[in-house]
């Protein structure tokens, strides 16, 4: 694999941040959809049929923001996808807010748990790309 | 005339105290219903934390919001931009947050006021802030300010070249009142261009 540098296709230093921080809230959102047996199925079913729903939104936007970065940091610059650049920081909140969700959701059945830390992380890296997005965009 | 800082503290002050009334009221539904509810301290921190993050949206689409409008426009007053923003937002999801507790509302319901409530609560104080400081201050983060960008600008449309020339300036010629004597002859100050060597 190519790694793109300034001027090759890609216009932002953080692409692989981005990606380690999709890939891993995707890996968190497709666990209590594929393993019935995993403790984050557990914390979400006390809710019902819309914590899985709410898993399958946050695999579809981490799915996106995936797209995003393998098109438009990834692939030559005559691919791009406009729109998930332009609303990149917007994508990285919204991802947050999904994380932050399920973690409110799964409290709310049952207490603070080691499992929850992880959930906190990944808001912490998609709110610190969002901000970085943007503070790049300032500059620019 | 009224100084800016006594301005801007008075409008902090409106800010912080405009939300006492309602957070009273809050209280007040909260002891109404019963008991107070017992509310774990881990859901309200990861409401606070929903909160946070619905106010940093709203904070963020409106930072995108005015750099696509205006790309070089310095944004003014960060800091009332940014706690305006945020104070609203943490105290909109708070309220929202025990008012669904006291209710007993179902958790996606709960989980979508808080969310909605902190976003709602941020981008109404910000209009609201928007429409009272650009009476108040001369300089406030909207376009009242005067700020333009050079978009914004409207030059007269330019005349293609060579089509028809351009008017000249004529000259006009200063004409001695009657009675005056005009001296032609140069100044013997200034040197003659003829003894000048090249």
């Amino acid at each position: 694999m190519r790694i793109p540098h300034r001027g090759a296709g890609t216009d932002s230093a953080y692409w692989f941040s981005r990606l380690f921080v999709a890939v891993s809230v995707l890996i968190t959102g497709l666990i209590p959809l594929l393993d019935q047996r995993s403790i984050n199925y557990q914390l979400l079913a006390e809710s019902g049929e819309m914590g899985l729903i709410g898993s399958w939104a946050l695999v579809g936007l981490a799915c996106v923001i995936v797209a995003d970065v393998i098109v438009n940091d990834l692939m030559p610059a005559r691919f791009h996808l406009v729109s998930t650049k332009k609303h990149r920081a917007m994508l990285f909140m919204l991802l947050a807010l999904g994380e932050a969700s399920l973690l409110f959701i799964s409290i709310k059945g049952s207490d603070l748990s080691i499992v929850h830390v992880r959930f906190l992380w990944q808001i912490v890296g998609a709110v610190l790309l969002a901000w970085l997005d943007m503070f790049a965009r300032c500059r620019t | 005339m009224i100084g800016r800082s006594y301005l801007i503290r008075l409008q902090h002050a409106v800010l912080l105290f405009m939300w006492a009334p309602t957070l009273g009221f809050a209280a007040v539904a909260l002891e109404r219903g019963g008991e107070v509810a017992a509310i774990s301290w881990a859901l309200a921190g990861v409401a606070m934390l929903l909160s946070t993050l619905s106010g940093i949206t709203a904070l963020l689409w409106r930072v995108e919001r005015e750099l696509r409008e205006a790309p070089d426009k310095p944004l003014l007053r960060p800091w009332l931009f940014a706690s305006s923003h945020m104070a609203c937002s943490w105290l909109a999801g708070s309220l929202a947050f025990s008012l669904s507790e006291a209710q007993n509302l179902n958790e996606w319901w709960e989980l979508a006021a808080v969310i909605a409530a902190s976003f709602a609560g941020a981008t109404f104080v910000q209009a609201a802030a928007e429409r009272i400081l650009s009476k108040l201050l001369p300089g406030t983060m909207d376009k009242s300010m005067g700020y333009r960008s050079p978009n914004d600008y409207q030059y007269p449309p330019m005349r293609p070249r060579g089509e028809r020339p351009m008017p000249q300036r004529q000259q006009v010629e200063r004409m001695a009142p009657p009675g005056e004597v005009v001296d032609t002859q140069p100044s013997p100050l200034l040197p003659n261009p003829d003894d000048m060597e090249p």
